[in-house]
């Protein structure tokens, strides 16, 4: 890994939650140099894993105006052209509000406001089953 | 802050926009201004979500300019978001104000979504003399 590319995972810490699921929380403001970071570590994550989900939480995001949605759906769609589709998560009723009254069409884009509601689609979808062990 | 502030006691910022950092710079500084006045939260990222339109669209077609942030008392209490450029200025605004219509290959919903996001807006636009956008939020 170069420096460049170390600090653009170190400002965006993408993790693999689970076999098949990666997961990257965006924390602050996201400009056009920011969002192409996000893009990269994205792609390069989902083509090194081979993953099929990836839940991107925009709860930390400081706003979502339209160029901000357009990134978040390219990111989307670059993703999805490597198999890997993402789910968006952490669209608080704030975000949600703004985004309608941008008039902004996310389209066929997953979003949940919870992260763990986003796991269990990718969960539900890949098909794993969880259960509580019941004590002896 | 100005010399308005010393005089009418209601803060009045003032901030240059120039690149992207001042453009997240004048968003954050409007979500705190918003918080302190007592907005909701939804009221308080819509405002800050308009800034950050205007803004942004002062970098893309003006080259920058400058972004006022004031509290109204009028008596109702409200913010306004003043957004002044010396940019080519804006040839007909029936069109600018038309969902989709851009003239830089970006999505073209900023001005009709700012007016959907506030509760009050005026354009004053002189063709090659430069534009300013007022809009107002009450609280």
């Amino acid at each position: 890994m170069d420096t460049d590319s170390f600090e653009k995972y170190e400002q965006n810490p993408i993790n693999q939650l689970w076999d098949d699921i990666l997961f990257l929380p965006i924390v602050g403001m996201v400009d056009s140099a920011r969002a192409q970071d996000i893009m990269d570590v994205m792609l390069e994550m989902a083509e090194r894993t081979g993953a099929r989900f990836a839940i991107l939480d925009i709860r930390g995001v400081s706003v979502v105006d339209s160029a901000v949605a357009n990134h978040i759906i390219k990111i989307t769609k670059s993703t999805r052209l490597l198999g890997c589709t993402t789910i968006l998560t952490g669209v608080t009723p704030a975000v949600a509000q703004s985004l309608v009254n941008l008039g902004i069409d996310l389209g066929d884009i997953a979003t949940s406001a919870q992260v763990r509601d986003a796991l269990k689609l990718a969960f539900n979808e890949l098909g794993y089953v969880i259960h509580q062990q019941t004590s002896a | 802050m100005n010399a308005a502030t010393a005089q009418t006691g209601n803060p009045d910022i003032c901030l240059p926009v120039m690149n992207e950092q001042d453009v997240q710079q004048a968003v954050r500084q409007c979500r705190r201004l918003c918080m302190q006045y007592g907005f909701k939260q939804v009221q308080a990222f819509q405002v800050a979500t308009a800034l950050a339109e205007l803004a942004k669209n002062m970098l893309y077609h003006a080259d920058g300019g400058e972004i006022h942030i004031r509290l109204l008392h009028t008596p109702r209490t409200g913010i306004e978001i003043e957004a002044c450029d010396h940019g080519p200025g804006i040839p007909d605004i029936e069109q600018a104000m038309q969902n989709h219509f851009s003239t830089r290959g970006t999505l073209g919903i900023g001005l009709p979504a700012v007016k959907r996001l506030m509760d009050e807006m005026q354009i004053e636009t002189v063709t090659g003399q430069g534009t300013r956008i007022r809009a107002r939020k009450w609280r």
